[in-house]
């Protein structure tokens, strides 16, 4: 009938594909395939005439391809071996995407565990083991001076006369430097000024790094001497922010903190020590000015090459006893400390990272078992197969090669998502301290991700390959499977423990973690105005050199902040809490003897304005609080802590008492809570308020003030107020004091955010391998249930065997997972608060928490082997 | 002294040869392979020497009314790489042959 329609049709669809076959082959190959057609539809089926027709386009394109001699190489030659692998890696390729539930989990889940890896890797590597930017960086000493007697903190700022003497009789450093950080107010031409980060410093500062001025000069000594013509030297940064990197900037003047400076130097683009100063002033410090007891700066040297530490921390030592000799009064019991520049990175560092990177290979530890027992499922469904290659001659070094491929491109795979994961987790997880520049995700980032993707593809792709390898061929095919079955089951088991033991011990990190969290966060600070808000004074010692000048004016900014609606106190301090910065001092009490180290009697001391207390909320616990009357010409009096008084006047009487700092005479009028001044975690150490008026007021001060309503934004109206006042002075950084507490339990609180994240990951993981492993017993034993209940057996003894076989794996590995918690708890001691580091409550709960979501991985396997159907399974035997 | 793979698909086309499908489509019946997998590997062989093929006499097909056809034959090469994937698959035989027996 239509039969020539047909032909005609496909003729013309031959033709088509004719096109693509070499000119020299063409007519052939379209006369030999027309006649097929035609035959085709002669004899059979329209249809089947159709369908093998459709196989015309694929011929035409394959007989484009030049015929390769197709000879397998000789065995041992490295073409037969690449031949082999490309085969492995398309067959893999083909199977992998043959199962993408699979292989998407598989891939997500190691692309985690690889990306958390490698971002710690980078930054630990970043951090600690990445030489400093500097000359030798091994020769730079950070230098401090102790009082060793006295409690506290054993990395004091240094005297600068001391500095001096070090510097001048020791032969162990080629040089030493002191500077400090101090907030320059620069002030371009009609413009509010901008308040910089910067440094003053000596003349010795940047050849004592080791790194000198990319354009211009470095400091001189005459740069440096008191009554010098200011200089100035620009961070590249700020040369870029404020002079667009302009060539002749050097010469210039620029006003600092209303002073004219000349800029001398631009430094390179690289980091400049570790906290990047943008700008940097010398000292000019006139040295009989100042007091040998002025302890108000940081300081580092650089040794000699050829010398050890060891031997610079002896000379430091006996030229510090030489000194206390020499200055009683003001170095009795000080010495000078040296650390190396490496060293205390690291310390500063502290333990978190590496408790991180540990826990972060526990997970990757756990992805890495649990993609081994889903490799181990799946080659259930791949026995037959495998059974069959083996059967037409396939090496089981060839099985075993072929898992491990796919393992291999799996890891591949995950590495390169992993390291783009890292790249974001990088600053997420380890925001990269101020002198890092760059990002922490390199080269050797690169190769550790890869290496650990190998690492992992071969412990997550062994096991199933050499499983899979053993099996016997025949059984495997006339069984459907069922042959490997029992050996394979107990292996998976035994994995499933291993997950439930390493996530129960995160688990159990994380709940310690939380403890100390909700443990800082109950801490008691000494303040009850978390509300309060702050905004800093910096007043240029040009403009009120005098101390009455200064505290004139912070009373006027007291009396303009109290003016604002909604404030309800205002007060001044050179100190505010938990910034750790606060300055200490030895005193005298009137009437006793002095202790033989002077020392031990140490307070801090806070310059405040009366209504500080108030506006923070300190609480009075007796006598009264400072006033206004408190002033230059009234009794000098002070307000000190419970801790103060609990440690000086243990039998009571503090009140009435006075104490002396450096010869005027306080009487204590009041006590008031202890504040945490250092952070969260450090209990408070004796204080003492004294009026600023009648302790010099400084130039630099915070002024708090409390709000009625926490909503009430004061930035905007404290700054509008300042400018008021003076306009002359740098835009006021304005914060509430939350800030500060939410700062100082950062750390713990994103370490356990972290850990949290971890454990919540290892749990869902842990949950997945139990539920698999106990559906695929469930499946082997399909027979067997399906007897028990032909014989009787009910559904609730049907799900009692098998979350009883669920549990006895889950049992097995809490069992060994708290054991683990209980041996590795104490490394987390140095970031917990507040609870022991083998807190049984935590160690319980996590375990409490694994085994109910265990139960429930096995509850849903279980409940569908009680609805197999007895008749069902029993007639498939 | 290197001889040509052959690949499963590849036995049972010699094989389908050897058992005297002559022609393209005939192969593809017996083999049991789509036309797309069967020509290439004609072709294939053809050009490694297994195979070699004739065309009808052009007047006994226009004779008919039709296109002359291709057919195709077993070199000795061809025979010889056929008795040597016969050994190589026999095992794959008495796997897959009850099965196609129960089938």
């Amino acid at each position: 009938m239509d039969r020539p329609f047909t032909y005609r049709s496909l003729g013309v669809g031959l033709r088509l594909c004719a096109a693509v076959v070499p000119a020299p082959n063409r007519a052939r190959w379209l006369e030999e395939w027309r006649a097929e057609v035609w035959h085709a539809l002669q004899h059979g089926s329209r249809p089947s005439a159709v369908r093998r027709a459709l196989g015309a386009p694929r011929d035409a394109l394959w007989s484009r391809r030049p015929t390769r001699l197709d000879t397998p190489s000789p065995p041992g030659s490295p073409r037969r071996g690449i031949d082999a692998l490309m085969q492995d890696i398309r067959y893999a390729l083909r199977s992998l995407l043959r199962r993408p539930v699979f292989t998407l989990t598989a891939i997500l889940m190691l692309a985690a565990g690889i990306g958390a890896n490698a971002a710690l890797f980078g930054a630990i590597k970043h951090a600690l083991f990445e030489p400093l930017p500097w000359e030798a960086p091994e020769r730079l000493i950070a230098l401090y001076e102790n009082r060793p007697l006295q409690e506290g903190r054993d990395r004091n700022s240094v005297s600068l006369l001391d500095l001096d003497d070090w510097r001048d009789r020791s032969e162990s450093f080629e040089s030493m430097t002191a500077f400090s950080y101090q907030r320059l107010a620069y002030t371009a031409s009609d413009t509010t000024p901008i308040s910089l980060v910067g440094a003053e410093v000596d003349w010795h500062f940047f050849s004592t790094l080791g790194i000198l001025p990319a354009l211009g000069r470095n400091f001189t000594a005459s740069d440096d001497e008191p009554g010098a013509n200011p200089t100035v030297i620009l961070s590249h940064g700020l040369w870029q922010e404020l002079f667009a990197g302009a060539a002749d900037v050097v010469g210039q003047e620029m006003t600092l903190n209303e002073l004219s400076h000349t800029i001398i130097g631009v430094m390179p683009d690289k980091p400049v020590y570790y906290f990047q100063a943008r700008a940097w002033v010398t000292l000019r410090v006139d040295r009989p000015e100042v007091s040998r007891g002025n302890h108000r700066f940081r300081a580092f040297g650089r040794l000699h090459e050829g010398i050890g530490l060891e031997a610079a921390r002896a000379e430091l030592q006996a030229i510090s006893l030489d000194l206390e000799e020499e200055f009683p009064d003001n170095n009795t019991g000080h010495y000078a400390a040296a650390h190396r520049f490496e060293d205390e990175l690291a310390r500063n560092l502290g333990s978190g990272l590496w408790i991180v990177l540990g826990l972060a290979a526990v997970v990757l530890l756990i992805v890495c078992a649990n993609i081994a027992n889903m490799q181990l499922a799946s080659a259930l469904a791949r026995q037959r197969e495998v059974a069959v290659r083996l059967a037409i001659g396939a090496s089981r070094r060839r099985i075993v090669t072929m898992v491990l491929v796919e393992s291999g491109i799996l890891a591949l795979v995950s590495a390169t998502l992993g390291l783009g994961l890292a790249r974001l987790l990088a600053d997420l997880v380890v925001p990269p301290p101020a002198w890092q520049v760059g990002s922490t995700v390199d080269g050797s980032v690169f190769v550790f991700a890869f290496g650990l993707a190998l690492g992992t593809s071969i412990l997550f792709g062994l096991i199933p390959a050499m499983r899979l390898s053993r099996g016997d061929v025949f059984d495997a095919i006339r069984d459907g499977g069922r042959a490997l079955g029992s050996g394979r089951t107990r292996l998976r088991g035994f994995l499933v423990a291993t997950e439930v033991a390493l996530a129960v011990v995160l688990v159990a990190g994380a709940g310690l973690l939380l403890r100390s969290v909700t443990a800082l966060g109950e801490v008691e600070l000494g303040f009850g105005e978390p509300d309060a808000v702050a905004a800093q004074i910096d007043l240029p010692i040009a403009s009120y050199p005098e101390p009455e000048q200064r505290a004139a004016f912070f009373r006027e900014v007291v009396d303009e902040m109290e003016s604002i609606p909604g404030v309800t106190d205002a007060g001044t301090t050179d100190t505010l809490p938990l910034v750790g910065s606060r300055s200490s001092s030895t005193f005298r009490i009137e009437g006793r003897e002095q202790p033989d180290n002077p020392d031990s009697w140490s307070t801090s001391r806070h310059s405040v304005t009366p209504g500080y207390t108030d506006a923070l909320g300190i609480e009075l616990v007796r006598g009264r609080t400072l006033q206004d009357s408190d002033n230059a010409d009234s009794e000098f009096v002070t307000v000190v802590n419970d801790t103060f008084v609990d440690r000086f006047f243990p039998e009571g009487g503090a009140i009435g008492a006075r104490i002396s700092l450096w010869g005027d005479w306080h009487r204590i009028v009041g006590v008031v809570r202890g504040v945490r001044h250092d952070d969260v975690r450090t209990p408070p150490e004796p204080e003492a308020y004294f009026p600023a008026q009648q302790l010099g007021t400084p130039t630099f001060a915070w002024v708090v003030m409390r709000r009625d309503n926490p909503q009430l934004d004061l930035a905007p109206i404290v700054r509008a107020k300042m400018a008021d006042l003076d306009p002359t002075l740098p835009i006021a950084r304005v914060f509430v004091i939350r800030d500060l507490v939410d700062q100082s339990m950062r750390s713990t609180q994103r370490l356990s955010r972290i850990v949290t994240a971890f454990g919540t990951l290892a749990l869902l993981i842990a949950a997945m391998g139990l539920y698999g492993v106990i559906s695929y017993a469930v499946g082997q034993r399909q027979n067997e249930i399906g007897l028990r209940m032909a014989l009787g057996s009910t559904a609730r003894n049907v799900v009692a065997l098998v979350v009883t076989q669920g549990m006895t794996l889950v049992g097995v590995g809490l069992g060994s997972g708290i054991a683990i918690a209980l041996f590795a708890g104490p490394l987390l001691a140095d970031v917990l608060y507040g609870v022991e580091p083998r807190d049984v409550v935590s160690m319980l709960s996590a375990a409490g928490t694994l085994g109910l979501v265990a139960f429930f991985a096995t509850l849903l396997p279980a409940v569908r082997a009680a609805r197999i159907d007895p008749a069902g399974t029993l007639r498939g035997d | 002294m290197s001889q040509p793979r052959i690949t499963y698909p590849g036995a049972c086309v010699l094989q389908a040869v050897a058992r005297g499908c002559r022609y393209g489509f005939d192969i593809m019946d017996f083999a049991g392979l789509p036309s797309g997998t069967v020509y290439p590997i004609l072709r294939r062989y053809e050009a490694l020497g297994l195979l070699r093929s004739d065309w009808e006499e052009t007047d006994n097909a226009h004779a008919k009314g039709r296109p002359r056809r291709r057919n195709y034959e077993l070199t000795l090469d061809g025979e010889a790489a056929l008795q040597r994937a016969a050994e190589r698959f026999a095992l794959h035989q008495r796997i897959f042959a009850p099965e196609e027996a129960q089938g």
